[in-house]
């Protein structure tokens, strides 16, 4: 590849009606990082292009964006030979390509970010094995770049689902995983931090430039906890145990049913509709066949009570 | 060929056409099919965030009881596919683990069998049937017909299992609708997220999301959608008339099972694939 | 009028040292304003911190060996004995304490026991060596917002006001906004750090370009020994976005190797275990027997030699080192792949001087805390030192100074002087494009330095200035974001820095550390153990002193001798 097409979204709303795109052609030299791309726009054909990077080797985080719709650190990917570079999504935007980090800095605020220890600290070095801190340092890992946050899809416009996305729950599992944190995170992650709301599509895991496991790693330890702190929050996830146990399959009707409770027959939800359309026979949801494994899923819920992993 | 068959819990509920139509594809494709009748939930997302002891349990004994017949294990929905794989993967990986695991099944005379494979139908079709014996099978080539294929996350993310560094790479059921005669469409949404796991409370999300995606295969001149997963059909199919009146437009995009598109490429009938369970009414001009 | 915010304390800069500062200062009760030209534990050198020099105090020899690494390996005796001694008990003391308490975790073994490398003068790390600063950043991060200090990011200081001979804080850029304000504070603490992009390749990050150095110089506080400045030399050569990417030469956790460098014909010619057991941080050796590579055809200064970690089990590289993951990136196998490698300026050992027991400067008001001073070259645990030192007295002070006045005059000439770089009217040279003329003359200055190539640089950089400066114009006059604005403000720093420099390594007339001279190629303890001290008056004033160096514990053990013999 001799050129580089870089399609770049413009938009400074002090002095622009609307975004644009500008296209630019950049000499490739091999090896070449977007953030190398940018640097050739800023430094010979737009110098007022508005991007945010400091260390250039995925250390602070700061060169996140989108190429061809994809999260990436830009110091970090190779460029590609024709990119459409636009800035992260469910960020606020300041100009070009630099986002407003300041809500995602309110969110770790209102999460308490800091480790809150369940004891004083002993004194340097304090008793602690190195395994006891690998699953924290999965969370340590994270740069706080915001692609997963981009990527999320509950983020999409704006949310309103209560979910905080997954980048504020990366920096609170860095101490919810803490065996040395005494605070209720799994209070947080549910209430603050709506975790319930994770529809669970590994989008964010996808783009991590540091390759945290964020749904088995953060996500689901996090929803351990809040289910355990927070019970009232997680009544799907009871409902759905419950019916596991009882049936050793689950009843997506039954499911609704005992999750939405009575308003579920107000306000007739899509279990009902399916009803309807006899997409679901009720006489399985009322008289449920004996399933023949139940005995020994009964068993397993048995043995497996009260624990975590 | 025999397969052990762990058919999920949405074939024998909300999607009772995937498991009737799955019932009269396999046998036309030579697939013997053993279902797991004991077999249980796998578990979907809720039962792994909450016990992830019980999970691994739950799975590995469904990879046991294949085990014991010796074959290879197919299912018909991602999230199964996932937790087994996410299962197996587990149990390799970390020996204190699976000791533990392989114990409790032990007191159920359950034996864990770690090289157990997994293979959603759709890889059945592709890898095990093949390409050459597809083609010879087909008696209705579904030329003419426009197929957007919404692949649903749990059989294309995360990367260490399906290998895609970005899922928008995936291709395997363009070249399934390819072999079967049809025109795929691309539109935005393909490898997006259907919301189904957080619609127990509210389906408020999956709508939202959903809709878009139907919109934009509808716009881009799909005649139908196809999903290997019931969980995403659930959304697509059962949720359209919300997303239409979200979206204050007449959506009417039928939405397909995997087997089904294969089904009426084999000549089968609507009747035999139960099309007439979906919410949307399938009219594809064929019949 | 610009908008002005008054507090007790400013601290300019949101490093390792700047944020201890500012916790210090607020744990006496002051009031605390930060600016920081970047983000907040984001910007900067100190999210680059690979380890931390672990103080073992266990035996006299192991003390003795940590002193007379940090006064004659790290500083070439250009350093504050007692200074050294007072930090060294801190860092045994307190550095590791402090981190802990807040939550940072020391890298330990399975048996719980805490993992140092195996050398003579050991690091320990975070959870794996190579992420400790961007973890213990994270960390002083929120410990700043959670007490709820007023930071202001993403604002450039522009100039430190004086008034009356005193400083009384600063006049303020908001690059993102475009706005312009004033702080006014009883102390000023500057902690702008020691590394500065002012050549083609640098280490240095996007926003470091030497105004900390500039504002003190233009204030004019004096200036030690600028010409003393490291190169790094197992950075990668390319990508260039990756010139910062330092394949780490110093000692490893989890085995008794470190990495080596090659020539190009294989041949080994550095490893920190041979050629500087004494020195955890062996980049003045590297670049040493680089240039012996170098002049003898078998390297470049900029590539055709390669480092690599192949001599060593790839699993511990793997479990213990994080740029392994570069490797991964590459494709390539760190068991078997040696990366291509140039050399980049990286930081400055000289910079403001300073009263190390209070950390101010010679100018009533001025705190200097961390790399950005003459007294000790860098390292987030001995900066962190500095800040402590420096956020106390400051506080200190702020209680018994009397509110400052704010020099009218002054912040309207500096406002007149922002707005002046503001003009998109007629063509001129971009701010960028003479920044990297500037980094084209200090990289063609380069390691190997002498008395013509000294002044050519400084001639050049004075034309630059006289032809350029007032020039420059800007894509446009938009306040929000407007990259080239800030670019042209960091012209200005980086000539007054170069310049400064320059300036410097003309008056010493010796060979020392990573300052070569090849027109004075020995170390000359007799004559030159002594700080080169530099002020400026007006535009174009220079003032030079020297002052000699007391050794009252570590005496150097030869007078003269040639610089490539030495071993420090």
């Amino acid at each position: 590849m001799d050129i580089v097409r870089a399609k770049v979204f413009r938009f400074d709303p002090e002095v622009d009606h609307a975004p644009r795109f500008e296209t630019f052609e950049v000499p490739y030299v091999p090896q070449m990082r977007v953030l190398d791309v940018l640097d050739y726009i800023h430094e010979t054909l737009a110098q007022d292009i508005g991007y945010r990077w400091f260390c250039g080797v995925q250390k602070c985080g700061c060169c996140a964006l989108r190429v061809n719709g994809r999260e990436l650190l830009a110091c970090w990917e190779p460029a590609q030979v024709d990119m459409v570079i636009e800035p992260l999504k469910h960020v606020p935007l300041v100009r070009d390509l630099v986002v407003d980090r300041g809500p995602f800095e309110d969110d770790l605020m209102r999460l308490e970010t800091w480790l809150q220890r369940s004891k004083p600290h002993p004194g340097f070095p304090e008793p602690l094995f190195h395994r006891a801190m690998v699953p924290a340092i999965e969370a340590l890992k994270c740069l706080a770049c915001l692609a997963c946050q981009s990527a999320c899809p509950v983020l999409e416009d704006d949310g309103n689902t209560g979910f905080i996305g997954p980048a504020p729950l990366v920096q609170l599992a860095q101490f919810a995983l803490d065996p040395r944190d005494g605070a209720d995170r799994g209070r947080t992650a549910a209430i603050e931090g709506g975790i319930f709301q994770c529809i669970s599509c590994y989008k964010c895991q996808e783009v991590c430039p540091t390759e945290i496991p964020l749904v088995d790693g953060i996500i689901e330890p996090l929803k351990r906890k809040a289910i355990a702190s927070a019970p009232e929050k997680a009544a799907h996830t009871r409902a759905f145990l419950d019916i596991v146990e009882e049936r050793g399959y689950i009843d997506p009707v039954q499911l609704v049913l005992k999750t939405r409770g009575l308003a579920a027959l107000t306000r007739p939800g899509w279990a009902l509709r399916l009803l309807l359309r006899r997409k679901v026979d009720p006489r399985k949801s009322v008289f449920p066949k004996r399933h023949k494994g139940v005995a020994q899923v009964r068993k397993l819920f048995e043995k497996m009570r009260g624990r975590r992993s | 060929m025999k397969l052990a068959y762990y058919p999920g819990c949405s074939s024998q509920s909300t999607c009772l056409e995937l498991g009737a139509s799955m019932a009269q594809v396999a046998p036309r494709l030579g697939l013997d099919l053993i279902a797991l009748e004991s077999a249980s939930c796998t578990g979907s997302r809720e039962i792994r965030a909450a016990n992830r002891d019980l999970f691994l349990a739950l799975n590995a004994r469904i990879l046991a009881q294949a085990g014991a017949l010796d074959l290879p294990l197919m299912t018909v929905c991602n999230t199964c596919t996932l937790n087994l794989l996410d299962t197996r993967k587990a149990l390799a990986e970390d020996s204190e683990t699976r000791s533990r695991i392989g114990d409790v099944l032990g007191e159920l005379g359950l034996v864990y069998r770690p090289e157990v494979e997994i293979d959603h139908f759709l890889w059945v079709l592709l890898e095990r049937v093949g390409a050459g014996r597809l083609r010879e099978l087909i008696v209705r080539p579904l030329s003419g017909l426009k197929v957007a294929a919404f692949y649903g996350c749990h059989l294309i993310r995360p990367q260490h299992h399906y290998g895609f560094a970005d899922a928008r790479e995936a291709h395997m059921i363009e070249d399934l609708a390819d072999i079967l005669g049809c025109e795929s469409i691309d539109y935005i949404g393909r490898t997006e997220c259907c919301g189904f796991h957080t619609s127990a409370e509210s389906e408020k999300v999956a709508v939202g999301l959903a809709g878009r995606y139907v919109r934009s295969a509808s716009e881009c001149g799909a005649h139908t959608l196809v999903t290997p997963c019931p969980l995403c059909h659930t959304v697509l199919d059962a949720f359209q008339g919300q997303m239409s009146e979200q979206l204050k437009t007449n959506l009417d995009l039928p939405v397909l099972h995997l087997p089904q598109l294969v089904g009426l490429a084999l000549g089968l009938k609507p009747a035999d694939l139960e099309l007439s369970r979906h919410a949307v009414t399938v009219e594809l001009g064929i019949d | 009028m610009l908008d002005v915010l008054t507090t007790d304390v400013l601290v300019i800069g949101g490093g390792a040292a700047g944020t201890n500062a500012a916790l210090k200062a607020a744990d006496l009760g002051v009031e605390v304003v930060m600016v920081v030209k970047g983000l907040l534990g984001k910007s900067g050198c100190s999210v680059f911190a690979s380890h931390l020099p672990y103080y073992d105090a266990t035996t006299e020899q192991k003390r003795a060996d940590r002193y007379r690494y940090a006064v004659r390996y790290y500083n070439h005796y250009l350093t504050d004995q007692e200074h050294v001694r007072r930090m060294g008990q801190y860092m045994r003391t307190e550095f590791f304490e402090e981190l802990e308490r807040l939550g940072f975790y020391v890298r330990r073994d399975d048996d719980g026991a805490l993992l140092p490398s195996s050398n003579r003068v050991p690091v320990a790390a975070a959870y794996k060596q190579g992420a400790t600063g961007i973890v213990l950043m994270n960390s002083r991060r929120r410990a700043v917002l959670r007490l709820g200090l007023p930071v202001h990011e993403e604002c450039a200081a522009t100039s430190l006001l004086v008034d009356q001979g005193r400083v009384v804080g600063a006049t303020v850029l908001d690059y993102r906004r475009g706005r312009l304000f004033t702080v006014l504070a009883k102390s000023t603490v500057l902690a702008t750090g020691h590394a500065d992009s002012l050549a083609t390749r640098s280490s240095a990050t996007r926003e470091q370009s030497a105004d900390g150095l500039a504002m003190a110089i233009r204030a004019g506080a004096e200036v030690a020994n600028l010409e003393s400045c490291w190169w790094h030399v197992s950075d990668m050569r390319a990508p260039r976005a990756w010139m910062r990417m330092h394949l780490y030469p110093n000692p490893l956790l989890g085995t008794d190797q470190s990495s080596r460098l090659y020539n190009n014909i294989g041949e080994m010619f550095y490893e920190q275990i041979s050629h500087s057991p004494g020195s955890s941080a062996p980049y003045v050796e590297q670049i040493r027997r680089l240039c012996l590579e170098v002049e003898a055809g078998r390297a470049n200064w900029d590539g055709n030699y390669v480092s690599g970690y192949d001599h060593i089990p790839s699993e511990t590289i793997l479990t213990f080192q994080h740029q392994a993951k570069v490797w991964k990136k590459l494709g390539l196998d760190v068991a078997k792949d040696r990366l291509e490698c140039g050399i980049t300026w990286h930081m400055r050992q000289g910079g403001i001087d300073l009263d190390t027991e209070t950390m101010q400067t010679r100018l009533p008001g001025l705190y200097v805390a961390g790399g950005l001073g003459c007294h000790y070259l860098g390292g987030v645990g001995p900066v962190s030192y500095d800040g402590k030192v420096a956020g106390t007295n400051a506080a200190q002070t702020a209680h018994l100074a009397s509110a400052p006045v704010l020099p009218e005059a002054v912040v309207a000439a500096e406002e007149a002087r922002l707005l002046g770089y503001l003009c998109a009217d007629a063509n001129g040279p971009r701010p960028i494009q003479v920044k990297t003329k500037i980094r084209a003359i200090m990289w063609e200055l380069g390691y190997v330095k002498n008395e013509a190539k000294l002044e050519a640089a400084r001639d050049a950089l004075r034309e630059l200035r006289q032809r350029e400066l007032s020039s420059m114009r800007l894509e446009s006059t938009s306040r929000n974001w407007n990259t080239g604005w800030l670019d042209a403000l960091d012209v200005a720093s980086m000539l007054d820095a170069c310049e400064a420099i320059c300036r410097s390594g003309l008056l010493r007339k010796e060979s020392r550390g990573a300052f070569y001279r090849e027109d004075y190629p020995f170390i000359d303890n007799d004559n030159w153990l002594c700080k080169v001290i530099l002020s400026r008056v007006g535009e174009d004033n220079w003032r030079v002193r020297y002052e000699p160096y007391a050794t009252p514990h570590l005496k150097p053990d030869k007078g003269r001798e040639p610089f490539f013999e030495a071993d420090y």
